[in-house]
């Protein structure tokens, strides 16, 4: 995720989530995400490694269970009875969700000017490395959340800063009633869009356009490389004149009714678009695709630390895990939750990831405050060209 | 004695509206213009007050001022059209007598009741590719297959502006015209002046004050505009107040944010300045 762009479908995926089931990640696919994981994994792997090796203490005890705790994020990004639960369980707590910053900068600009209001937020791999950095960051202490056994390695390793909670992919949707082609790449969605112009939407999030576009070129997503960076650019603003619009809310709208043939999107919400159309097809690019990952972290100025390891903790038992997932669909992280999670989620085709299709999947790492701003002004002449 | 009381009195009337303006307008206006001098740090996005003029230097690039020009031609765009097509609304409320005169300034209004929101929606669903309009065009046979393409375009954002700040154009006008004395369009006609001619040498001008206050009613809100270009614009048609709402939400870059908005403050100011000066000029005969 990008400091300079929010994700602005933090709400609108939820409020897309919610029109039906979302779909997820198989078990199988765990092994093979985590060697597609790239840097950021590599550089996470080893502060889970060094935070692992400060762990001193073990589960919270109730009794230091208190506390009014505020969680920063998506509004209701968690599972509908879920706080309800954990304050009938823990008497002396309670959590508030609050709506933070809309975007990795929004997030860190608010948080670090209200230090101390906020005891955990959720955010991605990128925000989390930048709060760490900016001293924003309580170290995570894995002892302290023994449910963490039920998540997927991989994802432990590649989200050292708390719980790694939901991931997800970008790539495209395209009508097969609508078009006789059946693409497969990167490639061809450019050259679609240009044979039919006006007939392509965009997501309006930076880190996963920039993502894409150098994956289209065969770069990695998180490249520091001027000459890459430019050629992106470039492959954009080539795009750009086809698109019929770069969308922050329904995603998949315009596809569904037909306006549109294809739409850049993130494959939550084209497997939920196909509950509304049969004829959607969901295309992983085989030049690979950007991902993100996202948990909950806390923050270093929570004076409710106690609280805060037990409600990431209640959060990863597996029934309320797997409520949370039930209601908002997100590509699941904790294995051990399946079991109560809904078949139509566990066995949704358009997310049923595979080997050979993870071998493409690279996460969206932090790129450092300086190439952040620099992808930012660069998102920024492409939405103003 | 009791006559300074009565005027301390009426000086006490004014303070609470006096305090709102000083707490809720000017304050925050000059938070502005201090967060236009600082900076923010890259790494933990927190402000220094170093005291730059870079962000103003930055504001005049290619990038922010392609904004600030699409947004002054928008503006201006749908101000025209909202006169065009208020001023004849205007005239024809102004000289229809009694009640119908009161169900027209009624039907002007009514959209006003609903959310501004929902009718920049309704707009939306009304020029969509597939919407109403276009199977109206469709089936008239001024169309082809191929649909509307006026969602997501620059010109579906000035017919939303259009539409949205109508009335906002309709009532001053409203009010300049109906205040015309009728004697004086007869005194008009009695001297043999074509009808053209008393538009133009009658009603215009005593309907000026009128266009003016519409004018900035209209124009001043649509220049700064982020809702109807975030919904109808399609992220393609970037208008300045989306990069100021930008730069604080996304971006986090306070100071620029806050540089772009005193610019964008103070070109609504020159421009209101023009149009009062314009507004005072005699009228000639």
């Amino acid at each position: 995720m990008s400091e300079h762009s929010p994700r602005p479908s933090r709400l609108t995926r939820r409020q897309a989530i919610r029109r039906g089931a979302g779909g997820l990640l198989t078990v199988s696919s765990f092994p093979a995400l985590l060697a597609a994981c790239g840097d950021s994994s590599d550089s996470a792997g080893s502060t889970a490694a060094s935070t692992a090796a400060k762990t001193t203490a073990g589960p919270t005890p109730a009794a230091e269970v208190k506390g009014d705790l505020v969680l920063a994020g998506y509004p209701d990004w968690y599972g509908p009875n879920e706080f309800k639960d954990f304050a009938a369980k823990y008497p002396g707590a309670t959590v508030k969700n609050v709506t933070d910053g809309d975007g990795t900068a929004a997030q860190i600009a608010q948080l670090s000017k209200n230090k101390g209001d906020y005891d955990l937020t959720l955010a991605g791999i990128n925000a989390s490395e930048q709060f760490k950095l900016a001293g924003l960051l309580e170290p995570f202490d894995p002892a302290r959340v023994p449910n963490l056994k039920g998540v997927g390695p991989e994802f432990i390793k590649a989200f050292p800063y708390g719980i790694p909670t939901d991931f997800g992919r970008t790539g495209y949707g395209y009508r097969k009633d609508l078009i006789s082609e059946r693409p497969t790449t990167w490639k061809e969605l450019w050259e679609l869009s240009a044979k039919y112009k006006g007939k392509t939407t965009m997501i309006k999030y930076d880190s996963d356009i920039q993502g894409m576009a150098l994956r289209y070129l065969g770069y990695s997503v998180n490249t520091k490389d001027d000459g890459e960076l430019q050629a992106m650019q470039k492959a954009l603003m080539e795009l750009k004149p086809n698109l019929k619009a770069i969308i922050d809310t329904d995603f998949s709208k315009a596809l569904v009714q037909g306006d549109v043939f294809f739409a850049i999107d993130y494959d939550y919400d084209i497997a939920l678009a196909q509950e509304s159309n049969k004829n959607i097809e969901w295309v992983q690019p085989t030049e690979g695709v950007p991902a993100y990952l996202e948990g909950w972290v806390a923050l270093a100025d929570s004076e409710k630390l106690p609280a805060v390891w037990a409600l990431m903790d209640f959060h990863l038992e597996p029934k309320n895990y797997a409520s949370f997932v039930n209601a908002m669909g997100p590509a699941y992280t904790v294995q051990a939750a399946e079991p109560y999670i809904k078949k139509s989620i566990k066995d949704n085709q358009v997310l049923k990831y595979n080997e050979a299709a993870l071998k493409g999947v690279e996460f969206e790492g932090f790129l450092g405050p300086q190439e952040t701003a620099k992808r930012g002004k660069m998102w920024e002449e492409f939405l103003a060209a | 004695m009791s006559g300074r009381l009565r005027g301390l009195g009426r000086q006490l009337l004014a303070l609470p509206s006096v305090g709102w303006t000083a707490l809720f307008f000017w304050a925050p206006l000059v938070l502005l213009v201090v967060y236009s001098f600082a900076q923010t740090d890259l790494l933990t996005y927190e402000i220094k007050y170093d005291w730059t003029l870079s962000n103003y230097g930055n504001v005049f690039q290619g990038l922010y001022l392609d904004a600030i020009v699409r947004s002054l031609i928008l503006s201006v765009a749908s101000t025209i059209a909202c006169l065009l097509i208020g001023f004849p609304v205007a005239y024809t409320i102004a000289r229809t007598p009694g009640r119908g005169q009161l169900i027209l300034l009624f039907g002007v209004m009514v959209p006003f009741w609903t959310s501004f929101i929902v009718r920049t929606y309704g707009i939306f669903n009304l020029i969509g590719d597939s919407g109403p309009l276009a199977s109206l065009l469709q089936t008239l046979g001024i169309i082809g297959d191929d649909g509307l393409h006026l969602l997501f375009t620059p010109l579906g954002v000035a017919i939303g502006i259009t539409y949205s700040y109508l009335p906002l154009m309709i009532l001053p006008l409203y009010v300049a015209l109906e205040r015309i004395d009728p004697a004086l369009l007869d005194a008009a006609n009695d001297l043999g002046a074509a009808p053209h001619r008393v538009m133009r040498r009658v009603i215009l001008p005593l309907a000026k004050p009128g266009i003016a206050a519409g004018c900035i009613l209209v124009g001043i809100p649509a220049t700064g505009e982020y809702v109807i270009p975030q919904i109808l614009g399609g992220g393609k048609t970037l208008m300045i107040g989306n990069v100021v709402a930008d730069q604080f939400l996304s971006i986090g870059d306070y100071p620029f944010g806050a540089a772009l908005a005193i610019v964008l403050t103070a070109i609504v100011m020159i421009a209101l300045v023009l149009l009062r000066r314009g507004e005072r000029r005699p009228v000639s005969a």
